[in-house]
Formats: structure tokens, sequence, C-alpha cells
């Protein structure tokens, strides 16, 4: 009781500040939330997902194995290769809404006994339930397809089988989940085609020799003994295998989940920075409201004093007070996330290529906003030990005060713009309070006008993002497997032609010793 | 046997300025008895306030000691301070020093619940009850800044006896109050005095003086004189302020 008076004499007086404090923490967890459920969601849910579609501990793509089988074979007989899967498929080019493909697509035929995919409905806000059957000229895209193609269902997906009209014209029946490379960052696509149209253009390819565009190749998921180092691996399987002479690209698992996981990374990474700004925001406008308290209400804290209210709890008050902003900001906040996650996951979708699972990580955010709240508790704490010093005779006797103590120098009050000095009185006497209200709004406006600029930075649905990262606008790519100095690549690159342009890639654990880099020319 | 409730023993008080301090108080030993509405008596920068401050542990004394109810609180910690003022002292000054964010009836509760020897139910009946007897009743929603002076003054006189405190510190309460809010004030303090509440008053005025028990004159930090008087009964006010007077010139005022 002794408290509440206080505290709600304190809450209605600094009205302003806290109701800018409960907005701003209110962003804060939400954006923290948001960022926690996209991060921590998708990265179990590719990573759980690539197993179950058993993708191996490595996967390579070969092309052009004249005996697939041999190959396969030789694989088996090394000890440290547990498991191979073959999961074949066609390079082609491809064609969609008139745009021409950055990269080869991946042409994977898919069966009715093929669990391994799962398809979205129409809406693209969730999954069918049974897999549908993808009849003769249907074919089946990855939901990236929408930001990176503007594609529909309906639309016309032509395959570059082989020139002079070696093409193959489907239609897109709708849209699946790619865990590996679905993310409109990886410019890699497959997509799911019906059995015979595959073996027709298997068909077409060995037909059209010296003019086929298309290459016939597979994947193998290697699945490799638990204690074996993958550079170990590696080795083996360079020396021992023919496989690296068909190999196009050889990736661990882990190098997948990073490369799905770029966007997140990326745009968890802008949101916690605004995060971190709105929280650095908020202590400012905590730090601010509290020295104004001190200022303006120095007298009354004097009085309180001497009625026997020690320095202690005139710090508590003040701490509950703001705390309780705080807490019911981030309250608000999380609880706009758990309403709006699946949303979020929605719309990320054609983005990022797989649906999130919309769950809110409760123990994940209540220690997040545990910890949030304990920083902020730290800081208020250490903020207000001034009021526990002030001394109340001095305060009532109007001495020490820091703000007394400087003559203030007020506008003089003319008759003629009676109104106006008045108000300019009031702004100037009242400036600390304005102040705070002032930060708030400009924090505000700053947030929404860079949320505004991410936007275009990222054009429409990511693409600009997507533009920055794709190697393939460039004639030459060139990407650093294993062992290698950067500068050894530089060197090397610059001997044939001059670099534009270098990227820094979520690489974490690229498995490959035997070819020390590779380059990706694409024309 | 009357009890002393406060005693201060050889009490010095030097304030830091300029080159040398300026000795405010100089060996003052003084006794308040419970009970007793004293009277702290002198002319302006007598050191009165400074007196009353030291003797209410608002202010550290240079030297000697300051006893209340056999404890020493010239050495008391913060914490210990704050449950004192809290528990036993009430305030109230010549400003009305409310807390400008709190409504009349809160400035009065806040402090009753800060003294932990009543329920908060307790506290509020007891809040409406002061308010009656101050009759201020009607202004009991308004801020500080909504209502008169004597209404103001009288609040800090409720906020000050909430708790039933065992003594009352008042530097000049009436000394910023018009004529007839200062007869109230007097009256209030009085009334409460006579039920057995212990005053400490400091004045310059002769006829707020002259509701006292007993009367301390202070001159150039120095105690010259005290007197006991009878309870204060208003028939004979004249007569008593007369008796002051002829008390005051004896010692060639
Ligand atoms: N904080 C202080 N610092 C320096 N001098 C002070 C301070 N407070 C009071 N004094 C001086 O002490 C003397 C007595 O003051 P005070 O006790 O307020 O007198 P009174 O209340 O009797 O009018 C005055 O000369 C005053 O200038
Ligand atoms: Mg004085």
């Amino acid at each position: 009781m002794k408290y509440k008076t206080l505290v709600r004499a304190g809450m209605r007086r600094h009205k302003g500040s806290l109701s800018g404090i409960f907005i701003l923490m209110a962003l804060v967890s939400f954006v923290m939330m948001t960022v926690l459920m996209v991060w921590s969601n998708s990265k179990t849910y590719v990573h759980s997902e690539l197993e179950r579609m058993r993708f191996g501990d490595l996967t390579a793509w070969v092309s052009e194995v004249p005996d697939m089988e041999h190959v396969e074979e030789e694989l088996q007989e090394l000890e440290i290769i547990e498991q191979i899967e073959t999961q074949e498929m066609i390079y082609t080019s491809y064609e969609l809404n008139g745009e021409e493909s950055d990269s080869e697509g991946q042409m994977i035929p898919y069966g009715p006994d093929e669990g391994r995919y799962r398809f979205f409905d129409a809406a693209l806000d969730g999954y069918l339930e049974t897999a549908p059957v993808i009849r003769p000229g249907e074919v089946y895209v990855p939901a990236s397809f929408v930001s990176m193609f503007g594609a529909g269902i309906g639309d016309e997906l032509l395959l570059r089988i082989a020139r002079e009209g070696g093409g193959l014209a489907l239609r897109i029946a709708g849209f699946y989940e790619d865990p590996a490379m679905g993310s409109s960052m990886i410019g890699m696509k497959g997509f799911l085609v019906n059995v015979g149209d595959y073996e027709n253009a298997e068909m077409q390819i060995g037909e059209s020799g010296i003019n086929a565009l298309a290459r016939p190749g597979a994947m193998f998921h290697i699945d490799t003994q638990e204690q074996v180092s993958a550079a170990e691996v590696n080795t083996q399987i360079s020396q021992k295998t023919s496989l690296s002479e068909y190999t196009e690209f050889i990736y661990s698992r882990e190098t997948m989940e990073g490369f799905m996981m770029i966007l997140q990374n990326a745009l968890g990474g802008i949101l916690l920075a605004f995060a971190v700004i709105l929280l650095i925001a908020v202590m400012v406008v905590i730090a601010h409201s509290i020295n104004s308290t001190i200022a303006s209400d120095y007298v009354d804290l004097g009085i309180l004093k001497t009625m026997g209210v020690s320095g202690r709890m005139l710090e508590r008050v003040q701490l509950i007070q703001y705390l309780a902003a705080v807490t019911a900001g981030m309250l608000a906040g999380s609880i706009i996330a758990a309403l709006t996650e699946s949303q979020v996951c929605q719309a990320t979708l054609t983005t990022i290529g797989v649906l999130i699972p919309s769950d809110l990580p409760v123990m994940g955010g209540v220690g997040a906003v545990l910890l949030v709240i304990l920083l902020l508790t730290v800081f208020i704490l250490r903020k207000v030990s001034k009021i526990g010093k002030i001394a109340p005779l001095e305060a009532i006797q109007g001495r020490m005060d820091p703000d007394r103590k400087i003559k203030k120098r007020r506008p003089v009050i003319r008759k003629k713009y009676i109104y106006l000095n008045l108000a300019v009185r009031q702004t100037v006497s009242g400036k600390r309070r304005y102040a705070g209200i002032c930060m708030i709004a400009l924090l505000l406006v700053f947030f929404s006008s860079v949320v505004g600029r991410m936007d275009s930075w990222l054009g429409q649905d990511g693409k600009g993002m997507m533009d920055a990262f794709n190697p393939a606008d460039h004639d030459i790519g060139m990407q650093a497997f294993g062992n290698v100095r950067v500068e050894d690549m530089r060197e090397q690159m610059e001997e044939i032609t001059p670099i534009t342009d270098t990227y820094l890639l979520a690489m974490p654990a690229v498995h490959l010793s035997g070819a020390s880099c590779t380059a990706n020319v694409t024309d | 046997m009357r009890q002393v409730i406060l005693k201060g023993n050889h009490i010095s008080k030097r304030f830091l300025q300029g080159e040398n301090g300026n000795t405010v108080l100089e060996d003052v030993s003084v006794d308040i008895y419970e009970g007793d509405f004293t009277i702290i008596m002198g002319s302006s920068g007598a050191g009165k306030s400074t007196l009353l401050y030291a003797l209410s542990g608002m202010d550290k004394v240079s030297e000697g000691t300051v006893v209340y109810k056999g404890q020493e609180i010239s050495s008391l910690k913060e914490r210990q301070m704050a449950k004192l003022r809290a528990d036993e002292f009430g305030f109230v000054f010549q400003q009305t020093h409310l807390v400008s964010n709190l409504t009349l009836f809160e400035n009065i509760a806040v402090a009753g619940y800060m003294g932990g020897h009543q329920t908060e139910k307790k506290v509020r009946e007891r809040t409406g009850l002061l308010l009656k007897q101050m009759h201020i009743e009607a202004a009991k929603d308004r801020y500080p800044s909504e209502v008169s002076g004597g209404e103001a003054q009288r609040a800090a006189i409720a906020r000050a006896v909430v708790n039933e405190p065992g003594i009352v510190f008042a530097d000049e309460p009436t000394g910023a109050l018009n004529k007839s809010n200062t007869e109230d004030v007097l009256d209030l303090l009085t009334a409460l005095n006579q039920n057995g509440q212990s005053i400490l008053l400091v004045t310059h005025d002769i006829h707020a003086a002259c509701r006292g028990t007993k009367i301390v004159y202070l001159e150039d930090g120095r105690i010259l004189a005290e007197k006991n008087l009878l309870p204060y009964e208003k028939k004979d006010e004249r007569d008593r302020e007369t008796e002051i007077n002829r008390w005051l010139d004896s010692l060639k005022w």
C-alpha cells in the first residue's frame, strides 16, 4: 500500500515517458520474439527436414556420369561411407514469365512412391494433406519462384532441353518446399516433374547429341561414419573414387543449412540490431525521465523523506514504475508476436522457401524477456541511486537543488503577446518533459523510416537482397572450398579477369580438400 | 513526574562559510517534555530553525548529541532515521510542503502508511477523520496547487499527526498565513496538544507563542531563558501575551 499510492502518483506524472517506454518495449519484444522464432524454428526445421529427406552428411551433384552404378559401387566400398542414396535429375536452363534463369535448374522425377517432398496449398499458407499426383505436362516449383519470377499456378515453365525447338513447356501446378535449396538466396533450383516427362527429356537429350542443352545428372546423398572428419572423407573420395571427375558441386548438410539460413540470419541480424537500438532508446528515455524527476520533483522527494520515506523506498518506487511499463510493453509485444507469427511465417515463405513452424519458442522467449528486464533493472537502479542521496532539509529549503542553483533565464512576458509568451514559457519550463516526448517521437519516426528503407533495399519480396548475393550476376564467380587462402584465390582469378565484387558467404564447414576451389562459369 | 521526550545536549552547529565557519548554535542544551507545547522563540536569524532541524535529526549537529526517548539520534543511519521520522515525528513547515503530485488525501494517507503501526483501513479512516477535523474534507481529492494556503497548511498538520507521532515539529507554521487562517491553525495545534500531543513550535511571533506551555528564548544561538506557562485558554489570551511581553522585556528584548 505504501508503494501503491506513490507508484500510482508517479505514473500519473510520467504518463508521457511511461507510455513511450511501453510502446518502445512492445516493439522491442515483438521484434525479439519474431527474430527468435524465425531463427530457432527455421534452423531446427531445415535441419530436421534435410534429415527426413535423407540428405546425407554430404551431397554431391554430379553430371554426365557414364556409369552411375560404378561410381556408386566405388563409394560403397569406402569404409568411411555408411550409405549412399542416388536421386536422378537433369540439369537444364529454363525460362519463366519471360525471364531467363540465372543458374541451371534441376528437373527431378517425382513418382507416386516418392515421399520426401511437402507441397503447399494454393494460398501458400499451409501444406496439402496428401501429396499430389504429378500428371504429364505439370511441374511443381519451389515456393521462392513466387518472389523470384512472380510465378503463379498455371504459368508456363519452359525447359531448354536442346537447341532448335528442343524446349519442354510445363504448366506450374503448385509449389513445393525445398529445404535444401529452396531459398531465393540460392540460384540453383529443383522442380518436380512427371516421371514420363522426365524420361522423354532424357531421350531427347540422347537424340539431340551435340545440340543438347540439358545434361543428365544425379544427387548422391552420402552418409559417412560419425567419427570420421570431413577432411578425411574428402581426401578418400577424391583419391579412391572417380566421383570428383563428375562432380558439379558437393556440399555438406551444414553448408546447405547455412545457405538456407542466409536470409533468416541477415534479416534476423538487421531486426536484432533494431531491437538493440530501440532498447538503447528506451534506456535513454528512462535515464532522461529519471533525471528530470530528480530535477523537477526534487522538493517532493525531500518532503517524502521528511515523511519517513527512505531513500531506498523512493528508488524502488521509481523502479516499479518503469519496470511496470517495461514489463507491460514486453508482454504486449509478445502477445502481438504470438498472434502474428503465423502471418510472419506465411509472408516470408516465398522468399526463404520454407514455411517456418510458427510456434513461439516459449523457453527462449521467456529467457530473453527476463534477460532484458534484468538488464533494465540494473540500469534503472543505477540511475535512481541519486535519489537516495537527496538530503531532505536541503531539498525543502531549496538548497543544493541542481536545477534551482542555476539561475534560469526565462523569456520575459509582454502583455501584447501574452498568450504566445505564456505558451513559450510553458514549453521552456517544461522542456525536460517535452524533450522526452520529442525524443520518443523522433525514434519512432526513425524506426518506421528505416523499416520503409529496408523494404526498398530488399526490393519486391526481397529480390534486391537476393541479387546482391547472387554470384550469377557476374560472368565468373569463385568460391573457396577447404583450406584455401583468399589471397591465392584472388591471384589466380586476377590472372584471368579483374575482380568486380567479393562476397562473404555464410558457409560454415565446407568440406572438400581435393580441388581447392571451383568456379561457376555461367555464360 | 513528566518525562523528557527529547533532549539536546551541548549542541553546537557551524556552517562552513567563507574562511571561518559561521557558528549558528553554541552549546545549546534543552529538554522537551512529553505532553508539552514547547515554543522556541527568538528574533529572526537567532538560529531557531537550525535548532529545530538539529533536534529533529533533519540536520547533523557539529557537536553535542540529541536523544529521543532514550535513543541517541544524531548517529542514526539513513534507514533508521527514515523509520524514526515515519513512526515518531511529524513536520509542519512555514511553506506548506505537501507533495505536489499527491492529493491532500494521499499526502496524509501516505504518511500514515509509512508508520508501520496502523493497518491500511485504519489509516484511511483516520485520514478521513482528520480531514473532517481540519475542515478540508471537501478538498481531499484536490492537489496542493488547487487549494488555498490555509487549506494546505491544515492538510500538512493532518499529515504530521496522522501517525500519532511522539512529537510534532513546526517551523513558523503560521508565518505565511493570513489572520483567520493563522487562528485556525493555532487552534488546531492547541487542541492537539490538549489531547496529549507533544509539540515543538518555532516562532518569532508572541501571538503564536502564547499558545505554548513552555517557552525557550533563543538569541544569537544561545538559550537565554526558559519559562513555563499554564495551559492555554482562549479567554486569557490577552493576559498571556502581556505576561510573555513582560518576561521578554525583563530579558531586555
Ligand atoms: N545552510 C546554511 N548555511 C549557512 N548558514 C546558514 C544555513 N542555515 C542557516 N544559516 C544561518 O544561520 C543563522 C540562523 O538561521 P535560522 O536558524 O534559519 O534562523 P531563524 O530561524 O531563527 O530565523 C542565519 O544567520 C543563517 O544565515
Ligand atoms: Mg527560521
